[in-house]
């Protein structure tokens, strides 16, 4: 028979292994999430994203990911936002990366490019780029301003207008009143702005930051506020 | 047209003409259209750039709509005056518009404000970062035309 002492000694003992195997546990479940490539502060693309929802985002090996945050609950413009969201996304992927102005050029001319090879419904060769104002009608007229790309309904009228961004620029609330202005004047047409975000994303451990590229889409003034 | 600079200042040039000779003055290949006044500069404007026909918009815009869209950029103070410069997918009128805001800015002591970097320039830095689109458009053009060649036969 144990005495007290030594019968308390066991259960601190006990107590004691059980710790140690519980660190074990958690030290062996890091190293595998590691090795997995997993990350706690990873994203997970929202609910709503389709087929992707729910899986991570932004790890290694997978393409440029599109977070839709502009829902008009139209559904010709939120199937259109989803489609040109994840053709700005293939076309980053598509280019080597990089920043600055130059590279932003490189993302308009290469998404103008993939949008009219894409055969959008609603969105012709010359909604891309399109002039509107000016003078005339004609590329560069002298006054006029120029929308990235619109999303048209059946009989032709523009029903959204999409502008892209990169780094750290925004829509300013004055530009997307001129852009409204120009496209259909006195309406609130929605103004969609596609965005390429970065952000360095320090992977678990690992002494690199590594840049976190993703597209999101929001919607400005579609009631007359942002 | 979707990428942008802005030139902050607390005076105005008077014309054209004015602002040409500060661009000639920093060696800048660009030629402005000075068929117009100043105060009337509203949406794209023609100019040459490296010889090349392109353009730009450009506006006179509310710097209030600048400083508040981005508040925690340091502006140092509330700019008087500013002009917006906008273009799309070419080269040549990125590099036109930097030439022009930087020497807009040299000629009266104002600032670029870069958004795409989030960065504001001094007059000295935005004519050095002008030259440095300069340089480095040889080498943007090919790898957008490789990109672009990727694309079409991709698609």
């Amino acid at each position: 028979m144990f005495s007290r002492t030594e019968y308390e000694e066991v259960l601190q003992m006990r107590r004691e292994f059980e710790a140690l195997r519980t660190d074990w546990e958690r030290i062996k479940r890091d190293y595998c999430d590691r090795k997995a490539g997993f990350r706690e502060d990873q994203p997970r693309w929202p609910k709503g994203s389709g087929d992707d929802s729910g899986r991570w985002f932004g790890g290694a090996g997978t393409g440029t990911p599109f977070i839709n945050n502009a829902p008009t609950g139209i559904s010709t413009i939120d199937r259109t936002t989803n489609t040109l969201g994840k053709t700005l996304a293939k076309v980053i992927d598509t280019l080597p990366k990089g920043r600055g102005p130059l590279y932003g050029i490189a993302v308009h001319t290469a998404f103008g490019l993939a949008v009219r090879l894409g055969n959008i419904p609603g969105i012709g060769f010359n909604d891309v780029e399109t002039t509107w104002g000016g003078v005339d009608l004609r590329y560069g007229s002298l006054g006029s301003v120029r929308t990235d790309v619109i999303l048209r309904n059946d009989v032709g009228d523009p029903i959204a207008i999409y502008d892209v961004k990169t780094g750290g620029a925004r829509l300013t609330d004055a530009r997307v009143k001129e852009l409204r202005e120009a496209v259909a004047p006195g309406s609130k047409i929605p103004t969609i702005e596609l965005h390429l975000e970065r952000g360095a994303s320090l992977k678990a451990l690992s002494i690199t930051a590594r840049y976190a590229r993703y597209v999101v889409a929001t919607l400005h003034s579609f009631r007359g506020v942002r | 047209m979707s990428m942008e600079i802005y030139a902050l200042s607390d005076k105005q040039l008077n014309s054209l003409a004015e602002w040409q000779k500060v661009i000639d003055a920093e060696n800048f290949s660009l030629e402005l259209s000075v068929d117009r006044p100043f105060q009337a500069l509203r949406g794209f404007f023609p100019v040459k750039v490296l010889g090349a026909q392109t353009g730009f918009e450009c506006d006179h815009w509310a710097p209030r709509d600048v400083q508040e869209t981005y508040a925690d950029v340091g502006f140092g103070h509330d700019w008087r005056y500013c002009l917006a410069f906008r273009w799309g997918a070419d080269l040549k009128a990125c590099l036109g518009a930097y030439m022009a805001a930087a020497a807009y800015a040299s000629a009266t002591n104002g600032v670029v404000f870069d958004c795409e970097q989030g960065t504001l320039l001094s007059a000295h830095e935005a004519v050095q970062s002008a030259r440095d689109v300069e340089q480095q458009l040889p080498a943007m053009e090919q790898a957008l035309h490789a990109a672009v060649k990727k694309l079409k036969s991709s698609s």
